[in-house]
Protein backbone atom coordinates (compact mmCIF):
# COMPACT_ATOMS: atom_id res chain seq x y z
CA UNK A 1 0.00 0.00 0.00
CA UNK A 2 2.66 2.54 0.91
CA UNK A 3 5.05 1.41 -2.51
CA UNK A 4 1.70 1.96 -4.50
CA UNK A 5 1.39 5.45 -2.55
CA UNK A 6 4.94 6.20 -3.24
CA UNK A 7 4.56 5.19 -6.99
CA UNK A 8 1.64 7.83 -7.20
CA UNK A 9 3.35 10.57 -5.66
CA UNK A 10 6.73 10.11 -8.00
CA UNK A 11 3.88 10.23 -10.63
CA UNK A 12 2.19 13.23 -9.49
CA UNK A 13 5.37 15.16 -9.12
CA UNK A 14 6.80 14.04 -12.51
CA UNK A 15 3.07 14.94 -14.14
CA UNK A 16 3.87 18.47 -12.38
CA UNK A 17 7.25 18.97 -13.96
CA UNK A 18 5.37 18.17 -17.25
CA UNK A 19 2.80 20.41 -16.79
CA UNK A 20 5.12 23.11 -15.59
CA UNK A 21 7.56 22.59 -19.01
CA UNK A 22 4.09 22.64 -21.02
CA UNK A 23 2.97 25.91 -19.69
CA UNK A 24 6.17 27.28 -20.01
CA UNK A 25 6.90 26.37 -23.62
CA UNK A 26 3.02 27.08 -24.62
CA UNK A 27 3.29 30.51 -22.49
CA UNK A 28 6.17 31.56 -25.00
CA UNK A 29 4.61 32.06 -27.66
CA UNK A 30 1.00 33.19 -26.03
CA UNK A 31 3.00 36.43 -24.40
CA UNK A 32 4.21 36.94 -27.95
CA UNK A 33 0.84 36.62 -29.76
CA UNK A 34 -0.81 38.74 -26.80
CA UNK A 35 2.30 41.64 -27.19
CA UNK A 36 1.67 41.48 -30.88
CA UNK A 37 -2.07 42.04 -30.61
CA UNK A 38 -1.59 44.89 -28.12
CA UNK A 39 0.91 46.32 -30.92
CA UNK A 40 -2.03 45.79 -33.64
CA UNK A 41 -4.65 46.89 -31.71
CA UNK A 42 -3.10 50.19 -30.30
CA UNK A 43 -1.88 51.27 -33.88
CA UNK A 44 -5.28 50.90 -35.01
CA UNK A 45 -6.92 52.03 -31.95
CA UNK A 46 -4.58 55.41 -32.78
CA UNK A 47 -5.45 55.23 -36.36
CA UNK A 48 -9.38 54.96 -35.46
CA UNK A 49 -8.97 58.00 -33.50
CA UNK A 50 -7.47 60.50 -35.53
CA UNK A 51 -9.97 59.21 -38.10
CA UNK A 52 -12.07 60.08 -35.96
CA UNK A 53 -10.74 63.48 -34.81
CA UNK A 54 -10.16 64.50 -38.56
CA UNK A 55 -12.99 62.91 -40.65
CA UNK A 56 -15.87 61.79 -38.16
CA UNK A 57 -15.83 65.18 -35.73
CA UNK A 58 -19.08 66.12 -37.06
CA UNK A 59 -22.06 64.11 -35.64
CA UNK A 60 -23.51 64.82 -38.83
CA UNK A 61 -21.31 62.98 -41.22
CA UNK A 62 -21.36 60.12 -39.10
CA UNK A 63 -25.42 60.50 -39.37
CA UNK A 64 -24.69 60.20 -43.37
CA UNK A 65 -22.98 57.12 -42.80
CA UNK A 66 -25.26 55.28 -41.26
CA UNK A 67 -28.16 56.25 -43.46
CA UNK A 68 -25.95 55.85 -46.20
CA UNK A 69 -25.70 52.21 -45.15
CA UNK A 70 -29.16 52.11 -44.17
CA UNK A 71 -30.20 53.04 -47.51
CA UNK A 72 -27.91 50.64 -49.57
CA UNK A 73 -28.87 47.82 -47.85
CA UNK A 74 -32.84 48.57 -47.63
CA UNK A 75 -32.83 49.03 -51.65
CA UNK A 76 -30.64 46.57 -52.84
CA UNK A 77 -32.17 43.44 -49.83
CA UNK A 78 -35.34 42.77 -52.84
CA UNK A 79 -32.75 42.32 -55.30
CA UNK A 80 -30.14 40.66 -53.60
CA UNK A 81 -32.88 38.10 -52.24
CA UNK A 82 -34.25 37.49 -55.54
CA UNK A 83 -31.09 37.09 -56.84
CA UNK A 84 -29.31 35.13 -54.38
CA UNK A 85 -32.71 32.54 -54.21
CA UNK A 86 -32.53 31.98 -57.53
CA UNK A 87 -28.99 31.48 -58.12
CA UNK A 88 -29.28 28.98 -54.73
CA UNK A 89 -32.23 27.39 -56.12
CA UNK A 90 -30.84 26.70 -59.55
CA UNK A 91 -27.49 25.32 -58.94
CA UNK A 92 -29.36 22.91 -55.63
CA UNK A 93 -32.28 22.47 -58.09
CA UNK A 94 -29.37 21.00 -60.28
CA UNK A 95 -26.87 19.26 -58.42
CA UNK A 96 -30.49 17.35 -57.06
CA UNK A 97 -31.60 16.04 -60.32
CA UNK A 98 -27.92 14.84 -61.64
CA UNK A 99 -27.71 12.88 -58.36
CA UNK A 100 -31.68 11.46 -59.08
CA UNK A 101 -30.10 10.52 -62.77
CA UNK A 102 -27.04 9.50 -61.38
CA UNK A 103 -28.71 7.04 -58.78
CA UNK A 104 -31.16 6.24 -61.06
CA UNK A 105 -28.82 4.82 -64.23
CA UNK A 106 -26.13 4.25 -61.62
CA UNK A 107 -24.99 0.36 -60.54
CA UNK A 108 -26.67 -0.02 -57.44
CA UNK A 109 -23.88 -2.21 -56.26
CA UNK A 110 -21.23 0.58 -57.29
CA UNK A 111 -20.21 1.85 -53.60
CA UNK A 112 -18.66 5.01 -55.54
CA UNK A 113 -21.88 5.71 -56.68
CA UNK A 114 -23.01 6.47 -52.96
CA UNK A 115 -20.18 8.40 -52.03
CA UNK A 116 -20.47 10.48 -55.29
CA UNK A 117 -23.82 11.34 -54.58
CA UNK A 118 -23.75 12.24 -51.28
CA UNK A 119 -21.17 14.47 -51.73
CA UNK A 120 -22.96 16.34 -54.23
CA UNK A 121 -25.94 16.17 -51.64
CA UNK A 122 -24.23 18.04 -49.03
CA UNK A 123 -22.97 20.95 -51.77
CA UNK A 124 -26.56 20.96 -52.24
CA UNK A 125 -27.65 21.45 -48.73
CA UNK A 126 -24.51 23.54 -48.11
CA UNK A 127 -25.87 26.21 -50.53
CA UNK A 128 -29.36 26.18 -50.22
CA UNK A 129 -28.75 26.34 -46.07
CA UNK A 130 -25.98 29.22 -46.14
CA UNK A 131 -28.77 31.21 -48.91
CA UNK A 132 -31.64 31.50 -45.99
CA UNK A 133 -29.46 32.59 -43.33
CA UNK A 134 -28.33 35.49 -45.64
CA UNK A 135 -31.98 36.22 -46.73
CA UNK A 136 -32.67 36.44 -43.25
CA UNK A 137 -30.19 39.72 -42.89
CA UNK A 138 -31.22 40.90 -46.04
CA UNK A 139 -34.74 41.08 -44.52
CA UNK A 140 -33.42 42.48 -41.35
CA UNK A 141 -31.89 45.36 -43.71
CA UNK A 142 -35.06 45.98 -45.08
CA UNK A 143 -37.44 46.15 -42.05
CA UNK A 144 -34.50 48.00 -40.10
CA UNK A 145 -34.75 50.40 -43.69
CA UNK A 146 -38.47 50.61 -43.44
CA UNK A 147 -38.58 51.67 -39.87
CA UNK A 148 -35.29 54.24 -39.89
CA UNK A 149 -34.92 55.22 -43.49
CA UNK A 150 -37.75 56.01 -45.87
CA UNK A 151 -38.19 52.34 -46.93
CA UNK A 152 -42.10 52.21 -46.89
CA UNK A 153 -41.86 51.02 -50.73
CA UNK A 154 -39.26 48.40 -50.40
CA UNK A 155 -40.93 46.60 -47.74
CA UNK A 156 -44.11 44.47 -49.56
CA UNK A 157 -41.35 43.68 -52.43
CA UNK A 158 -38.86 42.72 -49.63
CA UNK A 159 -41.29 40.80 -47.92
CA UNK A 160 -42.76 38.75 -50.99
CA UNK A 161 -39.47 37.78 -52.09
CA UNK A 162 -38.26 36.76 -48.71
CA UNK A 163 -40.82 34.54 -48.14
CA UNK A 164 -40.40 32.93 -52.08
CA UNK A 165 -36.60 32.63 -51.39
CA UNK A 166 -37.75 30.77 -47.99
CA UNK A 167 -40.49 28.43 -49.90
CA UNK A 168 -38.06 27.45 -52.74
CA UNK A 169 -35.12 26.82 -50.27
CA UNK A 170 -37.24 24.47 -47.91
CA UNK A 171 -38.61 22.63 -50.68
CA UNK A 172 -35.14 21.85 -52.24
CA UNK A 173 -34.12 21.07 -49.16
CA UNK A 174 -37.11 18.80 -48.16
CA UNK A 175 -36.42 17.18 -51.43
CA UNK A 176 -32.68 16.48 -50.90
CA UNK A 177 -33.48 15.04 -46.93
CA UNK A 178 -36.22 12.93 -48.99
CA UNK A 179 -33.70 11.16 -51.14
CA UNK A 180 -31.49 10.91 -48.22
CA UNK A 181 -33.88 9.18 -47.28
CA UNK A 182 -34.95 6.76 -49.93
CA UNK A 183 -31.05 6.03 -50.24
CA UNK A 184 -30.71 5.23 -46.70
CA UNK A 185 -34.22 3.97 -45.36
CA UNK A 186 -33.46 3.91 -41.36
CA UNK A 187 -33.23 7.43 -41.86
CA UNK A 188 -36.22 9.22 -39.97
CA UNK A 189 -37.91 12.90 -39.93
CA UNK A 190 -39.56 15.37 -42.07
CA UNK A 191 -38.12 18.32 -42.90
CA UNK A 192 -41.20 20.36 -41.58
CA UNK A 193 -41.27 18.68 -38.23
CA UNK A 194 -39.90 20.95 -35.28
CA UNK A 195 -38.62 17.87 -33.88
CA UNK A 196 -36.44 16.94 -37.11
CA UNK A 197 -33.11 17.08 -35.97
CA UNK A 198 -33.42 14.62 -33.05
CA UNK A 199 -35.24 12.39 -35.35
CA UNK A 200 -32.75 12.16 -37.90
CA UNK A 201 -29.83 12.07 -35.15
CA UNK A 202 -31.40 9.31 -33.37
CA UNK A 203 -32.09 7.21 -36.77
CA UNK A 204 -28.37 7.99 -37.61
CA UNK A 205 -25.78 4.90 -35.96
CA UNK A 206 -22.94 5.15 -34.08
CA UNK A 207 -20.07 6.49 -37.40
CA UNK A 208 -22.28 9.00 -37.95
CA UNK A 209 -23.41 10.43 -34.79
CA UNK A 210 -19.73 10.42 -34.15
CA UNK A 211 -19.52 12.80 -37.66
CA UNK A 212 -22.12 15.05 -36.54
CA UNK A 213 -20.47 15.29 -33.09
CA UNK A 214 -17.30 16.13 -34.08
CA UNK A 215 -18.87 18.65 -36.31
CA UNK A 216 -20.36 20.55 -34.12
CA UNK A 217 -17.31 20.70 -32.21
CA UNK A 218 -15.50 22.26 -35.17
CA UNK A 219 -18.43 24.78 -35.61
CA UNK A 220 -18.46 25.41 -31.81
CA UNK A 221 -14.63 26.09 -31.91
CA UNK A 222 -15.24 28.18 -35.25
CA UNK A 223 -18.05 30.75 -33.62
CA UNK A 224 -15.69 30.76 -30.61
CA UNK A 225 -12.66 32.29 -33.08
CA UNK A 226 -15.47 34.30 -34.72
CA UNK A 227 -17.18 35.73 -31.47
CA UNK A 228 -13.49 37.19 -30.43
CA UNK A 229 -12.70 38.51 -33.83
CA UNK A 230 -16.10 40.43 -33.16
CA UNK A 231 -15.78 41.62 -30.07
CA UNK A 232 -12.04 43.51 -30.99
CA UNK A 233 -13.52 44.63 -34.43
CA UNK A 234 -16.57 46.28 -32.18
CA UNK A 235 -14.39 47.61 -29.90
CA UNK A 236 -12.70 48.96 -32.67
CA UNK A 237 -15.80 50.29 -34.56
CA UNK A 238 -16.97 51.78 -31.57
CA UNK A 239 -13.90 54.07 -31.39
CA UNK A 240 -15.02 55.49 -34.73
CA UNK A 241 -18.71 55.28 -34.98
CA UNK A 242 -21.26 55.31 -32.34
CA UNK A 243 -22.22 51.73 -32.59
CA UNK A 244 -23.81 51.84 -29.35
CA UNK A 245 -23.80 48.14 -27.15
CA UNK A 246 -26.14 46.28 -29.06
CA UNK A 247 -23.91 44.51 -31.13
CA UNK A 248 -21.34 43.98 -28.49
CA UNK A 249 -24.65 42.77 -25.93
CA UNK A 250 -25.96 40.05 -28.99
CA UNK A 251 -22.06 38.84 -29.50
CA UNK A 252 -22.10 38.09 -25.81
CA UNK A 253 -25.01 36.31 -25.68
CA UNK A 254 -24.52 34.38 -28.52
CA UNK A 255 -21.02 33.65 -26.96
CA UNK A 256 -21.79 32.93 -23.50
CA UNK A 257 -25.09 30.48 -23.93
CA UNK A 258 -22.39 28.35 -26.39
CA UNK A 259 -20.07 28.25 -23.43
CA UNK A 260 -22.83 27.84 -20.80
CA UNK A 261 -24.75 24.74 -23.31
CA UNK A 262 -21.16 23.60 -23.73
CA UNK A 263 -19.87 23.18 -20.11
CA UNK A 264 -23.64 21.84 -19.32
CA UNK A 265 -24.15 19.24 -21.43
CA UNK A 266 -20.70 18.24 -20.94
CA UNK A 267 -21.32 17.89 -17.18
CA UNK A 268 -24.71 16.30 -18.21
CA UNK A 269 -22.84 13.59 -19.95
CA UNK A 270 -20.06 12.97 -17.93
CA UNK A 271 -22.47 11.68 -15.25
CA UNK A 272 -21.99 7.96 -15.20
CA UNK A 273 -25.92 7.07 -15.35
CA UNK A 274 -26.29 9.40 -18.61
CA UNK A 275 -23.18 7.96 -20.50
CA UNK A 276 -23.88 4.43 -19.98
CA UNK A 277 -27.62 5.69 -21.79
CA UNK A 278 -25.50 7.69 -24.02
CA UNK A 279 -23.62 4.47 -25.02
CA UNK A 280 -26.93 2.53 -25.25
CA UNK A 281 -29.04 4.68 -27.61
CA UNK A 282 -25.59 4.80 -29.51
CA UNK A 283 -25.81 1.13 -30.09
CA UNK B 1 -5.20 3.92 -37.52
CA UNK B 2 -3.96 1.00 -35.89
CA UNK B 3 -6.90 -1.09 -36.62
CA UNK B 4 -7.43 -2.98 -39.50
CA UNK B 5 -10.07 -5.01 -40.95
CA UNK B 6 -10.60 -7.84 -43.15
CA UNK B 7 -14.37 -6.17 -43.62
CA UNK B 8 -14.39 -6.14 -47.31
CA UNK B 9 -12.80 -9.50 -47.84
CA UNK B 10 -15.40 -11.37 -45.64
CA UNK B 11 -18.31 -9.42 -47.43
CA UNK B 12 -17.19 -10.68 -50.33
CA UNK B 13 -17.28 -14.28 -49.75
CA UNK B 14 -20.40 -13.75 -48.59
CA UNK B 15 -21.31 -11.85 -51.74
CA UNK B 16 -23.24 -9.12 -50.09
CA UNK B 17 -22.86 -5.31 -50.42
CA UNK B 18 -22.13 -2.35 -48.21
CA UNK B 19 -26.00 -1.49 -48.07
CA UNK B 20 -27.05 -5.27 -46.95
CA UNK B 21 -24.29 -5.65 -44.53
CA UNK B 22 -25.53 -2.73 -42.80
CA UNK B 23 -29.36 -3.90 -42.77
CA UNK B 24 -27.60 -6.84 -41.33
CA UNK B 25 -25.49 -5.42 -38.60
CA UNK B 26 -28.01 -2.50 -38.04
CA UNK B 27 -25.71 0.17 -39.33
CA UNK B 28 -25.79 2.74 -42.45
CA UNK B 29 -24.20 2.15 -45.59
CA UNK B 30 -21.37 4.88 -44.87
CA UNK B 31 -20.31 3.45 -41.70
CA UNK B 32 -19.67 0.14 -43.35
CA UNK B 33 -17.38 1.90 -45.75
CA UNK B 34 -16.29 4.29 -43.65
CA UNK B 35 -14.60 1.06 -41.20
CA UNK B 36 -13.74 -1.02 -44.64
CA UNK B 37 -11.48 2.41 -45.36
CA UNK B 38 -10.26 2.20 -41.59
CA UNK B 39 -11.37 5.66 -41.33
CA UNK B 40 -13.74 4.85 -38.24
CA UNK B 41 -13.02 1.95 -35.71
CA UNK B 42 -16.48 -0.01 -34.64
CA UNK B 43 -17.96 0.14 -31.10
CA UNK B 44 -16.98 -3.20 -29.50
CA UNK B 45 -21.18 -4.13 -29.84
CA UNK B 46 -20.94 -3.39 -33.63
CA UNK B 47 -17.87 -5.03 -34.28
CA UNK B 48 -18.89 -8.34 -32.10
CA UNK B 49 -22.50 -7.85 -34.63
CA UNK B 50 -20.23 -7.95 -37.87
CA UNK B 51 -18.06 -11.03 -36.61
CA UNK B 52 -21.70 -13.06 -35.82
CA UNK B 53 -22.87 -12.21 -39.58
CA UNK B 54 -19.90 -13.98 -40.90
CA UNK B 55 -19.64 -16.59 -37.90
CA UNK B 56 -16.53 -15.55 -37.27
CA UNK B 57 -14.47 -14.46 -34.11
CA UNK B 58 -13.44 -10.05 -33.53
CA UNK B 59 -10.19 -11.08 -33.76
CA UNK B 60 -10.62 -12.84 -37.21
CA UNK B 61 -12.08 -9.65 -39.33
CA UNK B 62 -10.35 -6.39 -36.80
CA UNK B 63 -6.91 -6.69 -36.36
CA UNK B 64 -4.98 -4.35 -33.77
CA UNK B 65 -1.56 -3.09 -35.00
CA UNK B 66 0.80 -1.04 -32.66
CA UNK B 67 2.01 1.71 -35.03
CA UNK B 68 5.57 2.92 -34.07
CA UNK B 69 4.78 6.07 -32.59
CA UNK B 70 2.63 4.08 -29.61
CA UNK B 71 5.58 0.69 -29.65
CA UNK B 72 8.18 3.28 -28.68
CA UNK B 73 6.51 4.56 -25.62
Amino acid sequence: MQTNNMVLETENTGKIIENKKDNKKASKSFIVIMILSMLVGGIIGRLSTVVKEDFLKDEAINQVIGDFFITLFGTISPFVMGMIGIVGFSISIHLYRKCRTLYKQGDKEDEALYEKIEKKLSYAIAISSSILVIDFFFFEASTYFMVHGNGFAFIIPSLIIFLGSIFILVLIQQKIVDFEKEMNPEKKGSIYDMKFQSKWMDSCDEAEQLITYKSAFAAYRAANKLCIFLMVSLSLLSLCFKIGLLPAFVVTMIWFSMQIVFVKESMRLSNAKTSTKMQTEME
Amino acid sequence: MPLYNKLKEYRAKMNINQQEMGQLVNASRQTISLIERGDYSPSVTLAIKIANVFGATVEDIFQYEEDEENADK
